[in-house]
């Protein structure tokens, strides 16, 4: 079997250090050929030796070619644009299996659509009414508006992790959390997958870094990109609201962290008179990071809100055999008790933290049980014969959501939505009819003969269920019909030039008019009375024979930046 | 009656299953029916492109004129939906049946060939059943369907020859005749390196187009290599009329396939009340050959071939009464027009 991997591979990536983990366990058994953006030679990536693609100096339809000689192609994404656009592109052109390791996909669809390459509002909103119905559309226009809602719980309930994973023929998580969350309205087969060992699994966690240098204290440590959510702040307050850590502790934080976060935390280390007992490293390279780990005596990790991730920095944490603190929700709620303290309030957070540094014994306790766990959870060649089971179903499945795809796209190429059941009643039944039942699933009572078939082979896996089948046809159509630029290999020349036709003339005029708003960034009154009268200009404009191009400009642009609409 | 003949095309080829549908369509005329043929493309590769084919025909419908009757002859027009439909089957897709595992599959061995495999499986098992009766062309074919489908058919209507008059008994030539597209399963090869090991005067003359110019040269090259010029004759595509011809005046006729659902050639040499050789993994061909009474079932050697040529050719007379007993079988086995439709217009 030739399997192409899609991953982000340079060193900068921990999905690229998962990805290099599991390919050479993967290659014992399979052909694997990795297509990495983020790279355009060797010298960064996780392994230089493997079969390696550079996506920035390959042509996209160099790319597509390629790709359809394997027989499955395996994305992984995340939720970091500059890495994983690529790769969302490709999975919509070429349909294959997602390894999703951000639940929360919001983030890099608003960037993608709103900031990366001009203003897409009206692919914004279909995105988020496709994964979250007219509920995500009302989202959508708020945040288009400028609502910022990007730390808060929303994201995690309007993840757009259908988004990321529409037309995909099969999903593989890392948690139970983002397994039931996909599971709500996947219409291919998911997996949840357990982490592979991660290489510092039963390393020694004595370590005499010189960086903690100040041996008689408790040190703490937070890793990873110093975000929001990770909750630095509330440790900073736990620290200064009690005496005893003040006191016992040094906290580090290790990671990238934006300069206004940063400055955000300064003010508060100021203030909580803690300059000295935190220190905020910054990015650090892998071995400093390392060996600060290997020294700390206990580790943060937490998320709130959550944004359906599953943590490879908890589990580096647990392989080290250190007692680690998360919030109690999600992928984090997942580890038995005993082997990572789970805490759900501020409070609960400085008193955890007071219990594990006035106990040495309590820290060994969790950190034994945690190393005990992940060394029985957490394995590569489990994972491997896991993934490579998982890749059986979903190509046994594959003809089935491939031709239901095709469906999908004879449909819309006759403009036969849902309301036109006449058309799309028997096409169901039939598919369904055709496809759904297994081979030795059929009831004699309904047969005019009254035989019962002998399946003469077991079907190597379960065939889909019939909503599924008629979710994703209706999905599908939704989707083909607003993207039809993304969803070239089923429409017909004719009918995909058609359908963008129509798509720009239909939402042309509401976007054009968004965009000049955006960039007016008026309030709520201005933007209707402004709208409509803008509406009605530009209406004059397009209707005008001969006008094919309108140039839009606003005071805030350059004429030389105005966008072609 | 309004009958409609479904058949399946594969645009620009002409074999059995056209000849069989045009053959029926003209004795439905004859007998006062108003016949329309119906063909529907099929295409069968990308092995994916089986699924839309199917569904494409679970669509379509039939009854726009009314048709008092629809008789559907193969996979996968036979899906098609309608109420008063027999099937008269001349074979299913075999790829996903018992050509599974050999390598006549084409279908990919991967999980998505084996799911394309059992949804064919699948939908026959719910189409097949859909037929008001379900007939098929040789016992060959019904055992299939009993073996993989477990469906019973309601009977073996074996397709008459068309054209049969042309085929006439003549005198005893110095040759065996084996007319029929030279491919490799047709085991042409088989007859020419059997030709080594006869003794006797006699000469294999072989009829029909190579289905590729590779296996065309190879036959020749075997010929060449075992200095047989002069005992093996191959004389390329000939027409109907001369086929009967060379028919008329041969010795005995040989048809050698692997696992046949039916070969008109058999009721050719019939016709012409000539004995008939096969080998025994044939096919449905020993639904009408009994060893030593209208023919003769051999092992698939070229050894045991020349052994049987040999003996048809030591003995005249008993050749002779043979293929009078071969001439009989055919009334024997029912296979005339009026048994034909007096089942399928029941």
């Amino acid at each position: 079997m030739k399997i192409a991997w899609l991953t982000p591979f340079s060193r900068k990536s921990a999905i690229g250090q998962y990805s290099a983990i599991i390919l050479r366990e993967l290659t014992r058994h399979v052909e694997v050929t990795v297509f990495a953006p983020d790279l355009e030679d060797t010298q960064d990536a996780w392994w230089p030796d493997c079969d390696l693609r550079f996506i920035p100096s390959l042509k996209r339809e160099t790319i597509l070619a390629e790709l359809a000689t394997f027989d499955i192609c395996v994305y992984n994404l995340g939720n970091y644009l500059p890495f994983h656009r690529d790769i969302y592109e490709l999975s919509a052109q070429k349909p294959g299996i997602v390894i999703l390791h951000d639940l929360v996909m919001h983030h890099m669809f608003a960037h993608y659509y709103l900031n990366y390459d001009g203003l897409h509002v009206t692919r914004y909103t279909h995105a988020m009414t496709y994964s979250h119905g007219q509920p995500g559309a009302a989202l959508a226009a708020e945040i288009v508006a400028g609502a910022q809602f990007w730390d808060t719980s929303l994201m995690l309930e309007y993840n757009m992790a259908k988004w990321a994973t529409h037309g995909s023929y099969g999903v593989i998580v890392h948690s139970a959390f983002a397994k039931h969350t996909i599971e709500q309205f996947s219409n291919a087969p998911i997996a949840h997958l357990r982490f592979p060992t991660t290489p510092l699994l039963g390393e020694s966690g004595n370590s005499t870094t010189p960086m903690l240098d100040d041996e008689k204290r408790i040190h703490l440590i937070t890793f990873g990109n110093i975000i929001v959510n990770k909750q630095v702040i509330k440790v900073i307050e736990a620290i200064g609201d009690s005496s005893y850590l003040r006191s016992h502790v040094k906290y580090h934080v290790v990671g990238s962290i934006s300069p206004d976060y940063e400055t955000h935390l300064n003010i508060a280390l100021k203030e909580y008179h803690l300059t000295h007992e935190v220190e905020l490293l910054g990015y650090q390279p892998d071995e400093v990071l390392h060996g600060l780990l290997a020294a700390a005596d206990i580790v943060i990790n937490l998320r709130d809100p959550h944004f359906g991730e599953s943590s490879w920095s908890l589990l580096e944490a647990m392989s080290l055999g250190k007692p680690t603190i998360v919030w109690k929700h999600g992928f984090y709620d997942e580890f038995p008790d005993e082997t990572v303290a789970k805490v759900y309030s501020q409070q609960e957070l400085q008193a955890t933290l007071e219990r594990l540094c006035q106990s040495a014994e309590n820290r060994q306790q969790i950190g034994q049980a945690a190393v005990a766990y992940a060394r029985q959870m957490f394995n590569t060649e489990r994972y491997c014969r896991a993934f490579l089971d998982f890749v059986q179903k979903v190509r046994y499945n594959q003809p089935v959501l491939a031709l239901t795809d095709t469906v999908s796209a004879i449909l819309l190429e006759m403009d036969a939505d849902s309301s036109v059941s006449m058309l799309l009643d028997p096409v169901l039944q039939e598919l369904s009819a055709l496809l759904d039942t297994p081979v030795n699933d059929l009831s004699a009572d309904s047969q005019p003969h009254q035989q019962s078939a002998v399946p003469r082979y077991t079907p190597i896996a379960t065939p889909l269920p019939t909503l599924s089948l008629q979710n994703r046809l209706a999905e599908t159509r939704y989707y083909y019909r607003r993207f039809p630029k993304d969803i070239a290999p089923y429409l017909s020349p004719i009918s995909r030039q058609t359908r963008i036709v129509k798509s720009t003339k239909a939402g042309g005029l509401y976007n054009i008019m968004r965009q000049l708003l955006w960039q007016l960034r008026l309030d709520q009154t201005m933007e209707r009375v402004l709208g409509v009268r803008l509406i009605l200009t530009l209406r004059f404009f397009l209707s005008y024979p001969n006008v094919s191009d309108l140039y839009v400009f606003s005071t805030r642009t350059a004429p030389g930046q105005a966008r072609r609409s | 009656m309004k009958v409609i003949v479904l058949n399946a095309q594969l645009p620009f080829v002409r074999g059995g299953a056209e000849v069989l549908a045009d053959s029926l369509m003209e004795q439905l005329i004859e007998q006062g029916h108003q016949a329309e043929l119906v063909r529907i493309p099929f295409k069968w590769y990308p092995a994916e492109t089986i699924l839309k084919h199917l569904l494409a025909c679970r669509l379509l419908k039939l009854n726009a004129a009314e048709p008092d009757l629809v008789i559907a002859l193969k996979f996968p027009v036979y899906a098609m939906p309608f109420p008063n439909k027999k099937i008269w089957l001349l074979h299913q897709f075999r790829q996903v049946y018992d050509l599974w595992g050999t390598p006549y599959q084409d279908v990919p061995d991967t999980p998505e060939g084996q799911r394309i495999r059992d949804i064919i499986v699948h939908a026959d098992n719910i189409h097949l059943r859909e037929a008001r009766a379900l007939y098929t062309i040789s016992k060959n074919v019904a055992d299939r369907l009993k073996k993989y489908n477990d469906i019973t058919v309601d009977g073996v209507l074996y397709p008459p020859l068309p054209h049969s008059e042309i085929f006439q008994t003549g005198e005893q030539g110095n040759y065996f005749f084996y007319p029929s597209r030279l491919t490799r399963s047709k085991r042409q090869s088989i007859a020419i390196e059997a030709m080594r090991f006869v003794k006797s005067n006699f000469k294999l003359v072989l009829a029909g187009k190579p289905d590729n110019d590779a296996y065309g040269a190879e036959l020749q090259a075997l010929i060449a290599r075992y200095g047989l010029q002069n005992r093996v004759k191959m004389l390329g595509w000939i027409s109907d009329q001369e086929k009967a011809d060379w028919m008329t005046k041969a010795y005995g006729v040989l048809f050698l396939p692997f696992d046949e659902d039916y070969g008109y050639v058999t009721l050719e040499a019939f016709h012409a009340h000539k004995p008939l050789i096969v080998f025994k993994d044939s096919g449905a061909t020993d639904e009408m050959v009994t060893h030593g009474v209208n023919g003769l079932i051999l092992d698939p050697t070229p050894e045991a071939l020349a052994e049987g040529m040999e003996t048809l050719w030591a003995n005249k007379k008993r050749t002779l009464s043979m293929g009078e007993a071969a001439y009989a079988t055919l009334d024997e086995r029912n296979i005339r027009w009026s048994y034909v439709l007096e089942h399928l217009l029941s």
